[in-house]
């Protein structure tokens, strides 16, 4: 089976257990490349690190507690940035879907690919699943049975209410004072500066930040033949809407918004990634290997 | 503007189908959840109003569409005003010459045709000018043209004619030529207008409304006539037989006078004579005692000096000089007395057209039929299979036969020639006085035309005869039983008499009415009932009956007046000529006479009274608009269901366009 047909959404969709889905991606990914990355610890002694709870207690140097009675880790080179925080958008806008796949699941099939990736190669992985208020929260680690415990909180997570950007990213701050790679994961109804003005603390704080911006093919080109009454899936509003306005003024105002939006995350040093759902998923993993390769 | 179909309007109601696709389209847009309306704005009034205008034009191009369709359907005219597109609308003329035979009066057919030049010479450039001829019938000489000179030689083509014409006739062409015209159209008729031209009805005159009539009249103030009215008498004679002809001289509008008389026989005078003929009158004069040769002599009656109509001053009559027939009389016992009483009653007659020649069965069946008359075969038992097969042959042939039933036809139990066979017969005795009368008859059969009735003839004895589907039942006794039926055999036909003739089974022969019905059941039967034909011209003269087939005719001319097929179907023949008509039958050749219709003699016009009458009828003369005055004709109503359709054409492109237009912008989207 190739990749892409793999990696399509509407087959993953398919796939009841994400953790299969997980593997099914990431796996398929990695097959299709040409030599296997190398990401996490190598064999290259970078420096020790006082050993702090939650550490994989594997790497404890026990020479050096033999001979100090203290607990260090031996950090290797590739190593400084092994956690990896995942922010997944809950909010009701993520319900919507003009095919088989709604942006939410969508979302779930990027973030347990994430998940799967980073435990895979030894990076510590964490969710913050958020809407108006922050709704599940998993502190990145390394240990064995914290991908099963991601891919729960993934399961679980349904589009509920509206979107609040500035709860997750201060609940973020408050409990992870590491540097990470933070994926934010949402489709950005809101306005880009707002955006970065929730974000940029945490850019201040030299955390790694990547926007994946999930949209569905209609909300990046809608195509109605006919006046057509929209409801706003968190608000309730509901205006009717001409064919003529969507084709033509819509899309201006949603490249607008995107391009903005590029502008304005990238402006603080973040990446932007735009993901419509109707693509495989090869392309986003494709955008997180890449920031991990410039970043070394 | 008014409907001829107001009813279609209500298909007009089909407007409701694009009322109610445009606004329920409006009314109830498509609802659909979406993630964020943050990038949407409210459909704005301009682009709506722009929208809503465009679907309101398609909305209002269906909606016209459906109205004008029922329109259409509901044939829509438009009523123009009275004198509107009249005056100077070109008109279609209709040039109507009367050829008929008062038209050779004087110098009225030459006045007729210069004035019908005249009208020619005076008819706009726009106008448009046809040609017919009234008598005989309504003949179209040419069809509506602009062209003069074509009109001109036309009118030269024509004469009058021997005819005799009817102004019911023309009105009647008028009616089916003038509603084909969008155009004013004016009957011109040159003629003398006879009162005796006139139907009798005075509608079957009625011209149509938009026809007016133009009255060119020929007659003179006076116009005395004369005619040999009619030619009456023996025209048949048989054996040298004293000859009577009777002739009346009729003057029309005359003053008394005195004619001289003369008989012509086979282009030879024969007899003259003088006669006063009284004012407006009519005078007798009787011929008679001329020798008319053996065979059909053509004799012609012609008045003189001439008048100044002298296509009537003349009339044709054949004469026939022949020996008497043979009747043929066929009885089984010459001790009968049924032939003395037969020949008896016809030697009464005093035209002694027959001679009777009695023969027994034997002596009949090695005769030639075809030599005789008629062939009686009175109480004759059953004949030879031979002799009735002749016998059949011979009336199939045009023969015929009197079967007269007697005793010994009803014991054999095949009576001749009677395949259904006499059932018996019914005797109700003398002795009591107990008798059959003759009961209903009829009376219009030549046969029993003259005899009227066989009351006071006793009836004891009689045959049941047998009654064929196509029998004639020509009377019948007082119980009911036929007495005398006619039964058609082939070309000829056959009578049987239930009663014999020989003063036993009854008294007929011993009655008065014995003669004539012997006589005109021998005249009838031989075909000799009716004088030599005499007709008008443009009658039919009946080829059919006995010995239609095979019939050759020849004109006054001499040349065949049939040709071969139609003589041997005997087809009818219109007499078109003034003249003799010669008939030639298998056996035997007939003159017909044929003379103008006397009714055209008569030259009395037309009331005035009645000519206003007939005008009146179409369009009126008086209405004509004249300068400064306001018109009352009015002209034939617009139809305008071809601007309709024109306008419903452009109304389904224009909405197509529309449509497409549209749909075109959706797909794109």
């Amino acid at each position: 089976m190739a990749v892409q047909t793999l990696l399509d959404p509407k087959i993953l969709a398919r796939l009841s257990n994400i953790e299969l889905v997980a593997r099914t991606v990431v796996d398929g990914f990695l097959t299709g490349l040409h030599r296997s990355p190398v990401f996490g610890f190598s064999l290259e002694f970078a420096e020790y690190r006082p050993y702090t709870p939650g550490d994989d207690p594997r790497f404890i140097d026990w020479n050096v507690f033999s001979r100090t009675d203290r607990t260090y880790l031996k950090r290797y080179l590739g190593e400084t940035n092994t956690h990896l925080m995942m922010l997944l958008d809950a909010s009701a806008s993520m319900g919507f879907a003009s095919n088989s796949v709604t942006k939410m699941q969508y979302a779930r099939f990027l973030a347990a690919s994430l998940s799967y990736l980073s435990i895979r190669q030894h990076d510590a992985a964490g969710l913050i699943v958020f809407d108006e208020k922050v709704r599940d929260y998993r502190p990145p680690s390394t240990r064995s049975g914290n991908l099963l415990s991601l891919l729960h909180m993934i399961q679980r997570a349904e589009p509920a209410t509206g979107t609040n950007l500035d709860l997750p990213f201060d609940h973020f701050r408050q409990y992870t004072t590491m540097r990470s790679l933070v994926a934010v994961i949402s489709d950005f109804y809101m306005d880009p500066a707002a955006v970065v003005k929730a974000v940029r603390p945490l850019a201040y704080q030299g955390q790694n930040i990547v926007f994946f911006h999930v949209l569905d093919p209609v909300e990046l080109k809608p195509d109605f033949d006919r006046s057509i009454l929209l409801e706003d899936m968190e608000t309730g509003d509901q205006m009717e809407v001409s064919p003529d306005f969507a084709r033509r003024e819509y899309r201006r105002r949603m490249d607008s918004h995107i391009e903005q939006l590029r502008n304005e995350t990238q402006g603080i040093g973040a990446d932007y990634v735009l993901l419509d759902t109707s693509k495989p998923l090869d392309l986003s993993l494709r955008e997180y290997l890449l920031f991990r390769q410039r970043r070394r | 503007m008014s409907l001829l179909a107001p009813w279609f309007l209500l298909g007009g109601l089909a407007v409701g189908l694009p009322l109610w696709l445009h606004l329920l389209e409006r009314e109830n847009p498509t609802r659909l959840p979406f993630s964020s309306l943050m990038f949407f704005e409210r459909r704005r009034q301009s682009s709506l109003n722009e929208k809503r205008f465009r679907y309101r034009v398609l909305m209002a191009l269906r909606i016209a569409f459906f109205l004008l369709l029922a329109l259409l359907f509901a044939k829509p005219v438009w009523e123009l005003a009275a004198g509107a597109g009249v005056g100077d609308a070109p008109g279609l003329h209709i040039l109507v010459l009367d050829t008929s035979l008062s038209m050779n009066y004087g110098d009225r057919w030459d006045r007729a045709v210069a004035e019908a030049e005249d009208v020619i010479d005076a008819l706009e450039p726009a106008d448009r000018a046809q040609i017919l001829a009234v008598g005989p019938g309504v003949r179209v000489i040419t069809q509506p043209v602009g062209s003069r000179e074509e009109l001109r030689v036309a009118l030269g083509t024509l004469e009058p004619t021997a005819s005799r014409n009817s102004y019911g006739d023309l009105a009647e062409a008028v009616r089916t030529l003038a509603p084909d015209a969008d155009v004013p159209v004016t009957v011109h008729v040159f003629s003398d207008f006879q009162q005796s031209a006139m139907p009798g009805r005075f509608s079957d005159v009625a011209l149509p409304t938009m026809a007016m009539l133009e009255v060119h009249d020929m007659a003179e103030p006076e116009s005395p006539n004369w005619t040999v009215e009619s030619v009456r008498g023996t025209t048949r004679v048989f054996g040298g037989r004293e000859t009577h002809l009777e002739a009346i001289v009729a003057g029309f509008g005359t003053p008394k006078t005195r004619k001289t008389v003369t008989l012509m026989l086979n282009g030879k005078q024969v007899a003259r004579q003088s006669v006063d003929v009284p004012a407006i009158g009519r005078a007798s004069v009787v011929f008679e005692g001329f020798d008319a040769p053996i065979g059909n002599n053509k004799a012609e009656v012609v008045i003189e000096p001439a008048d100044d109509l002298p296509l009537d001053d003349r009339r044709l009559v054949a004469v026939s000089n022949a020996e008497p027939s043979t009747i043929l009389f066929v009885h089984s016992d010459p001790r009968r007395r049924d032939l003395t009483f037969f020949s008896a009653a016809l030697d009464a007659s005093s035209q002694a057209m027959f001679r009777v020649e009695g023969a027994t069965v034997t002596q009949a069946e090695q005769s030639r039929l075809d030599q005789h008359a008629l062939v009686i075969l009175s109480d004759v038992p059953r004949l030879s299979q031979a002799a009735a097969d002749r016998f059949e042959s011979y009336m199939r042939e045009g023969g015929a036969v009197l079967v007269v039933v007697g005793s010994r036809a009803t014991l054999a139990a095949r009576s001749t020639l009677l395949e259904d066979g006499i059932e018996e017969s019914s005797y109700t005795g003398r002795e009591q006085q107990r008798f059959q009368f003759a009961g209903p008859m009829d009376e219009s059969h030549p046969v029993l035309n003259q005899v009227k009735s066989f009351q006071g003839v006793k009836f004891y004895r009689y045959a049941k005869l047998p009654v064929g589907e196509y029998d004639d039942v020509l009377a019948r006794l007082s119980d009911g039983s036929p007495l005398l039926v006619e039964r058609r055999v082939g070309d000829g036909r056959m009578l049987i008499l239930a009663s014999s003739l020989g003063n036993i089974w009854n008294d007929l022969p011993v009655n008065p009415v014995f003669v004539p019905f012997v006589l005109e059941t021998a005249r009838y039967l031989s075909g000799l009932d009716r004088g030599m034909q005499q007709k008008s011209i443009d009658s039919i003269l009946e080829l059919g009956g006995r010995g239609g087939s095979g019939v050759q005719v020849f004109g006054p001319s001499g040349e065949r007046a049939l040709s071969l097929a139609d003589s041997v179907a005997g087809e009818d023949l219109r007499l078109t000529e003034s003249g003799f008509y010669e008939l030639r039958r298998a056996g035997a050749t007939e003159l017909v006479a044929v003379n103008p219709d006397p009714r055209e003699s008569n030259l009395r016009p037309m009331e005035a009274d009645m000519v206003s009458m007939w005008e009146a009828t179409g369009r009126n003369q008086d209405t004509t608009p004249t300068e400064g005055e306001e018109s009352l004709i009015a002209p034939p109503p617009l139809k305008l269901w071809k601007l309709l359709l024109l306008l419903l054409v452009l109304i389904a492109l224009v909405e197509s366009v529309f449509g497409n237009y549209h749909l075109k912008v959706q797909r794109e989207a």
